[in-house]
């Protein structure tokens, strides 16, 4: 071991650059967007798929985020992209003359993913155990342009994405603009989904009798234009407040609904303990809305070769699904974040957060309701129903620790302390993965390598 | 002079690094049987013989099993030596199966491997004789225009005993290469590769070649390589005397440009666009409802680095991914013709050079997963236990 420290202890010959990288070193620093799409008051470069005009300030990079190759929400379970299961993703960033552009290649939404599970149809999510919900993005392309003049930087991204698996009869594409603004103390941005849709048939195939066998089920997902409005403003030196509104609605149909005399041997439902799968969902057209809003202040305070931030915010994020019983997922938090950054030396930065909610609190309706690839959305992302009444959110303390090895201009960036007690990084048991160990085998989760030229 | 100008180009390799490899081709997304069309690399020798001329006198070892199949996960031993000798350069190299049919071991067809569709039809046996121990032999020169010839031979058997027939098998590989200024130009053709009798006293089990090749040509332009290859695996399989042969091909066009720069003495990017159209076809002899067809139109877009990190690192990585063009058709007997996209292209891959002068250690990182083992290749971590995988050595002398 002490060979191994002695090793990377050698990358001496190394210049100073600033440690700003990747979804790993974002985490590590208390981010938990569903998306991971950057920090409203951290420099990160990851930010420029919250405010586009920040290609400027990465300009002339590689970044890889280290994963699978997957997309992220085509199986029987959730798949989104986590630190215990990433997905690869990245591109370059280039500059010319005044100008900025880059291709970036693989960064899936989990909230589209997400949003597909909902839309699921109830039976299918319920009976095939493998492959039937709707397809969320695959084969992403991010193209960037933008420049600057004396007092304001911009960009514009435009997003595509589509797939299609005749194997399965599934489609699904969308279509999105980005763009960005950055003064000398302020920058906004509006991001525009224009455009997703996502449907899929199976074959229903069910015993005793029943009428619905061999019948097709059609199931489809269709967003409505989407929209993200955000801001920030430097109120101090170190002190910057923002604030950011994001809105998504969709229609959804099922061409069977809930079905409780459908049944088949092999229930996806029982297998994760609901026994009441086919009686969900409903048939024909349902709206569904997604609305998030939130205010904060954000302060980096820089002392020598470390950094040390605060962050405070209001959040407010709500999910509905418009059935005859509304099905509903609710959170309210104001989490308080602190942070630091260190580069201990040369070639080595470290870096950790503790979060906990403040004030925090969750209302959930009707899960019932949803099919069973949307309760697992519901779940992970709003906790279990509370029949709509209000519940604390529990246990919200949380603690994240990153490193980054510097090698001149490559830089490797990381999670730490995720090996667990056993030294492995569970993907199907996640909660055992923070154990209190630092884990030298498994030395980083969520990789990410950035190269700047 | 001439002797002064190789013995340059070696030093400028042993400082770089910049040559090596499967792992090396790997994590730069490039292709791992045959090299890559634009970025130097040892393994070019397999797709241009005549590069034995600008790669010599180092010795190099892939470590491996010494089974005749071949991945990134579970790779084949092999390796060599490529010599300078006065005018001439030359090389051996061992147990190279890039052309390898795997008659012996893979009952799918070409087109039936990567479609959602089975067709059911074998195109081998596991009884036949296993290939093995390749040989390639390598000899080029330089007179004002690069030129080398690479040939592959593997022959073996095994007599059973008793009723039992003598299984073989036996393979020729011819390649031819030249390089002359900013051009070049390449052909592999597989003369001969057959199997026979599968260890049982039925007759008239064979699979042969059928039509296996590879050409191509490069053309470099400041900074940019143009190229064309066509690249074609064909294989037919007769399942015992008197029943009908049935054929797999695997042929893929490939129209691109590929992107070199230096962007420091000790780093460098590249990247690349290809258009692939790809065409696979298993046609069942006895039943042609098995016949399948699989065609592929793909523009894969890969970006990728390497640094020196220090005197005794050099790490590099790449991202790829089909965009806009990523179509596949596929049509099994006289259904009707499925069409769709191609999931999950982005790949990211990362390895490291560790140079300890004249020797150098090349291998993958990043794929051990979240166990330590090898198996989960794509979970972001990176795993100090095993820190390297599809491990190389080679050295320079």
């Amino acid at each position: 071991m002490a060979k191994k420290l002695l090793g990377i202890a050698a990358l001496s010959a190394l210049s100073m650059i600033p440690a700003n990288a990747t979804i790993a070193r974002l985490q590590a620093l208390g981010m938990s967007e569903t998306d991971n799409e950057g920090s409203y008051y951290i420099q990160d470069d990851r930010n420029i798929f919250l405010n586009v005009a920040n290609i400027n300030n990465y300009k002339d990079t590689v970044i890889l985020e280290w994963g699978a190759n997957g997309n992220n929400f085509n199986g029987s379970t959730l798949q989104t992209d986590e630190y215990y299961s990433p997905k690869a993703k990245g591109g370059v960033i280039k500059s010319h003359g005044d100008f900025v552009y880059g291709l970036y290649l693989g960064n899936e939404s989990n909230t589209s993913a997400l949003l597909r599970g909902v839309a699921t149809g109830a039976y299918s999510a319920a009976n095939f155990t493998a492959g039937a919900m709707l397809y969320g993005s695959d084969n992403q392309i991010d193209l960037f342009f933008g420049g600057e003049n004396s007092s304001v930087k911009w960009a514009v991204n435009g997003v595509y994405t589509a797939d299609n698996d005749a194997s399965v009869k599934s489609q699904d594409y969308g279509y999105a603009i980005r763009g960005g603004l950055i003064g000398e103390k302020w920058d906004a941005l509006l991001n525009l989904s224009v455009g997703s849709k996502s449907h899929r048939r199976n074959t229903v195939a069910v015993s005793g009798g029943s009428t619905a066998n061999g019948q097709e089920h059609l199931y489809t997902f269709d967003g409505k234009l989407g929209i993200q409005l955000g801001g920030g403003y430097q109120l101090t030196k170190t002190g910057k407040v923002y604030g950011l509104f994001k809105k998504f609605d969709w229609e959804q149909f099922d061409s069977i609904g809930a079905t409780a005399g459908i049944t088949t041997g092999a229930s996806h439902g029982t297998a994760i303990g609901i026994t009441d799968a086919n009686g969900r969902g409903q048939l024909g057209t349902v709206d569904g809305g997604f609305t998030t809003y939130a205010i904060g202040y954000g302060n980096q305070y820089e002392n020598g070769k470390g950094t040390l931030f605060t962050n405070i915010e209001y959040r407010y994020t709500q999910i509905e699904v418009d059935y005859t019983t509304k099905a509903e997922g609710k959170t309210v938090k104001v989490p308080l974040t602190v942070g630091y950054e260190h580069k201990t030396n040369d070639w080595l930065t470290l870096r950790g957060s503790v979060t906990q909610n403040i004030y925090g609190y969750r209302e959930n309706n009707n899960y019932e309701k949803l099919s069973l690839s949307g309760y697992q959305a519901a779940l992970s992302v709003f906790g279990s129903d509370t029949n709509g009444v209000k519940a604390t959110i529990t246990n919200s303390t949380d603690v994240r620790a990153g490193a980054t090895l510097t090698f001149g201009n490559l830089k490797i960036d990381g999670l730490l302390g995720l090996g667990g007690t056993n030294g492995q990084i569970s993907t199907t048991a996640p909660s055992t993965n923070e154990r209190g160990v630092f884990d030298m085998d498994r030395l980083l989760a969520r990789v990410g390598m950035v190269y700047s030229f | 002079m001439k002797k002064q100008i190789v013995l340059a180009s070696i030093a400028t390799l042993a400082t770089t690094s910049a040559y090596a490899t499967r792992a090396r081709m790997n994590a730069l997304g490039q292709a791992q049987d045959r090299g890559s069309f634009y970025i130097n690399d040892t393994r070019n020798v397999f797709r241009n013989a005549a590069r034995v001329n600008q790669t010599n006198n180092y010795a190099l070892t892939e470590w491996g099993t010494s089974s005749s199949t071949n991945s990134v996960t579970a790779p084949n031993a092999e390796g060599g030596f490529f010599k300078n000798a006065g005018s001439f350069n030359y090389g051996v190299y061992l147990g190279n199966n890039i052309t390898n049919l795997n008659a012996d071991v893979n009952t799918d067809g070409f087109a039936d491997a990567i479609s959602a569709q089975t067709s059911g039809t074998l195109f081998g046996n596991t009884g036949f004789q296993k290939r093995s121990n390749d040989l390639d032999l390598f000899f080029g020169g330089d007179m004002g225009v690069e030129w080398g010839a690479r040939l592959k031979y593997s022959n073996s058997k095994n007599e059973q005993g008793g009723t039992a027939l003598e299984t073989k098998h036996s393979a020729l590989e011819l390649g031819l290469g030249m390089v002359m200024g900013d051009l070049n130009a390449y052909v592999n053709y597989v003369i001969n590769d057959e199997y026979e009798n599968i260890g049982t006293a039925a007759t008239g089990f064979t699979a042969e070649n059928d039509g296996t090749m590879n050409l191509g040509v490069g053309y470099k332009w400041m900074d940019y390589t143009f190229f064309v290859d066509y690249d074609k695996k064909g294989l037919e399989y007769v399942g015992g005397t008197g029943v009908a042969a049935n054929t797999t091909e695997d042929s893929t066009l490939t129209v691109g440009a590929g992107y070199t720069k230096e962007v420091s003495s000790t780093s460098r990017m590249f990247a690349d666009i290809s258009f692939k159209s790809r065409k696979l076809e298993d046609t069942d002899g006895t039943t042609a409802g098995n016949n399948l067809e699989v065609k592929r139109s793909t523009l894969p877009v890969t970006v990728g680095f390497e640094t020196d990190a220090t005197s005794w690192l050099t790490v590099r990585g790449s991202i790829s991914q089909n965009v806009f063009i990523n179509s596949q058709k596929e049509t099994l007997g006289t259904n009707p013709e499925r069409k769709g996209t191609i999931a999950n292209t982005t790949n990211v891959s990362a390895g490291a050079t560790l140079n300890f002068g004249k020797l150098m250690i090349d291998g993958m990182i990043g794929t051990n997963g979240v166990n330590g083992q090898n198996t989960n290749a794509t979970n972001g971590v990176l795993d100090t236990d095993r820190i390297l995988t599809q491990v190389a050595v080679h050295y320079w002398f």
